[in-house]
């Protein structure tokens, strides 16, 4: 296992610069998540990590060496791609054991190796099957164990779980904490769904247009995020953004105020009172709570209620927000205030 | 009967129509193949054969230097033909699908716009040249010639089938420590088998079929080829007439390898190879 830095990365396409001078690094044996929208660069930076792309400036160390120059094999690294990427002709078996019969390993080696990881990964009956006769569940699992028998110092997933379904993904997500618990290995995993990233990760590096927005672990992330773009990526339902001018005298430089929708309540509008307030629009039932968006004069507001909410969609209502968990953002949308008092 | 079993049917019985169009001419030449001397000259001709006979292909069998070896000249002229067009082709296509080339797509329609010039135009040229270099009167003259035919539209297959191999397959090769000529050979290869197939069997029946380069390029009765032989042996009869019987018969044994080799090869047309490489 080793460290994995990133000094000062920069990659171009042509004109297009994607990613603009990133530096960070992950811990040995850590889980770090790439986080981000579309087009952000993080599926660029993994690239760059495993030297599928050149890179345009900075360096890359895996395990204190430059591996900048280095092709992939040599990097020490192993690649979970979002599309699986099995080789269809051969069986599953084959799939598993075919970096290291290119790397000329002995054949009892290579069985030892691929049935070990079969093993981990619960594929023993599917060994000899192709990966067409294979659910997306277990292409997936054989596509890590095609990673696992390399025994790479860190593994990279880019995306790995975004073609499986909902329930699926729960279960892969479970099984792939399991498995850093138990290789203990550095993993960098890229995806742009946080619930994966906050669920699965040590550290997470948000990235925005090809720059660093913030690391932290999630709980930072979301409890303190350092801009507005964090703030309103990390969380389900996203975090409210009201006109600094709601709280009556904002504090000063603080231009716009978030709230997370948990913190927002509904209560009974009574004329006179400050509490600002709205139509609601929309309920969403989602079991385990309710989102109730209502319509305000200061924009839509998205409550997180209880599964027993009575509210329903056109009902007049007022909105209280606990201050003590606002975070006031200037105008530069830099979080300046956690907790308005 | 409702509407879609009597589309169902209308659908059969053009299908059964065609196949009658095809095949008519066909079995036409299989039953006068199998008639005897004189009923396959017969004026106005039978459709079917009164009695069997095979001595047709006894007298193509024994013709000049013999069936066998005509055959045999068709069929090396064929084979090399596929191992050149595929030796040609399947680089090509891998460099220009995978590779950034300099002004790729420039030479990838210069070198397709070979199928716009007809090659009868370049024969008289290219058997100046081969005499030159010695390569008239060989079938590795004839299979070059094949092969320059059969080249743009195997390199537009070839390119294309590479092109449609997914990026993650190649880079999940690079990964896993193979070098362009591995992943080219263990991950692109088996992943393109149906385009290789098709190059293949269509370089076989072009040089097969092909005839007039072979008239020009081939002037010793032993390296003759199938379609050229037949063409001779249309003026056989005793008063320089037409021995029907035989022609049908070379006709017949002629067609034979083009429909064996496309049956047994046909389903690896449409198979998805790469049905569970990715998604």
């Amino acid at each position: 296992m080793a460290q994995v830095e990133l000094q000062d990365v920069c990659k171009s396409f042509g004109n297009v610069d994607v990613i603009h001078g990133v530096s960070f690094s992950v811990e040995d044996g850590h889980f770090v998540a790439l986080l981000g929208p579309s087009g952000c660069g993080k599926s660029t930076l993994l690239r760059l990590i495993a030297g599928l792309e050149d890179l345009t400036g900075g360096q890359i160390l895996i395990g204190g060496r430059d591996v900048s120059d280095e092709d992939p094999a040599e990097r020490g690294i192993a690649m979970v791609f979002q599309s699986y990427a099995l080789y269809p002709h051969m069986t599953v078996k084959q799939n598993i054991g075919f970096s290291l019969e290119v790397a000329k390993r002995p054949k009892d080696e290579i069985r030892a190796k691929t049935q070990e990881a079969a093993r981990m990964l619960r594929l023993e009956e599917l060994l000899d099957r192709r990966p067409s006769q294979l659910s997306g569940g277990q292409r997936q699992r054989v596509a890590i164990g095609r990673a696992l028998v390399r025994d790479p110092s860190v593994f990279l997933f880019d995306e790995p779980l975004s073609n499986l379904d909902a329930l699926l993904r729960v279960q892969m997500r479970l099984e792939l904490a399991k498995l850093h618990r138990k290789l203990g290995a550095t993993m960098i995993y890229v995806t742009h769904d946080q619930t994966e990233a906050m669920t699965l990760a040590s550290k997470i590096v948000v990235l925005n247009h090809g720059h660093i927005a913030q690391i932290g672990s999630p709980v930072d992330l979301y409890n303190k995020p350092a801009d507005r773009f964090v703030a309103s990526f990390i969380g389900s339902p996203a975090m409210n953004f009201l006109p600094g001018s709601i709280l009556g005298s904002a504090p000063r430089g603080v231009t716009e105020v978030g709230i997370r929708p948990e913190h927002v309540r509904l209560v009974e509008q009574r004329k006179g009172t400050k509490n600002l307030a709205g139509t609601i629009q929309l309920v969403e039932r989602l079991g385990n709570a309710t989102a109730i968006h209502v319509e305000t004069p200061a924009g839509t507001v998205t409550a997180l209620t209880g599964p027993e909410s009575e509210a329903s969609a056109g009902a007049e209502i007022g909105l209280a927000f606990d201050a003590a968990k606002m975070i006031g953002f200037d105008a530069d949308g830099k979080a300046k205030i956690f907790g308005i008092k | 009967m409702t509407r879609k079993s009597r589309k169902g049917y209308l659908a059969g019985a053009i299908s059964v129509a065609l196949i009658v169009v095809f095949a008519a001419p066909l079995l036409v030449s299989v039953l006068a193949s199998i008639k005897s001397k004189l009923e396959a000259a017969t004026l106005p001709p039978t459709y079917l054969p009164h009695s069997f006979s095979f001595e047709s292909y006894e007298r193509l069998w024994n013709y000049q230097s013999g069936l066998a070896t005509y055959a045999g000249n068709s069929l090396g002229t064929a084979l090399i033909t596929i191992v050149l067009c595929l030796g040609l082709t399947i680089p090509a296509g891998y460099g220009l699908a995978r590779y950034p080339v300099p002004f790729k797509e420039p030479i990838f329609v210069l070198l397709l716009l070979a199928l716009i010039i007809p090659y009868q135009a370049l024969l008289t040229p290219l058997f100046f040249m081969f005499v030159k270099i010695n390569l008239h009167n060989s079938l590795l003259g004839l299979a070059i010639l094949h092969t320059s035919i059969q080249l743009p539209f195997s390199l537009y297959v070839m390119r294309n089938a590479f092109e449609t191999v997914p990026k993650e397959l190649e880079e999940a090769g690079i990964v896993d420590g193979c070098n362009s000529f591995q992943i080219l050979r263990r991950v692109f290869l088996p992943a393109i088998v149906p385009a290789i197939i098709t190059v293949a069997l269509f370089a076989f029946i072009t040089s097969w079929n092909e005839f007039l380069g072979a008239l020009v390029l081939l002037s010793r009765d032993t390296s003759f080829t199938l379609p050229v032989i037949l063409a001779a042996a249309r003026q056989q009869t005793i008063l320089g007439g037409t021995d029907w019987g035989m022609l049908q018969a070379g006709i017949t044994i002629s067609v034979l390898p083009c429909i064996l080799f496309y049956v047994l090869l046909q389903k690896y047309y449409v198979s998805g190879l790469l049905s569970g490489a990715v998604k």
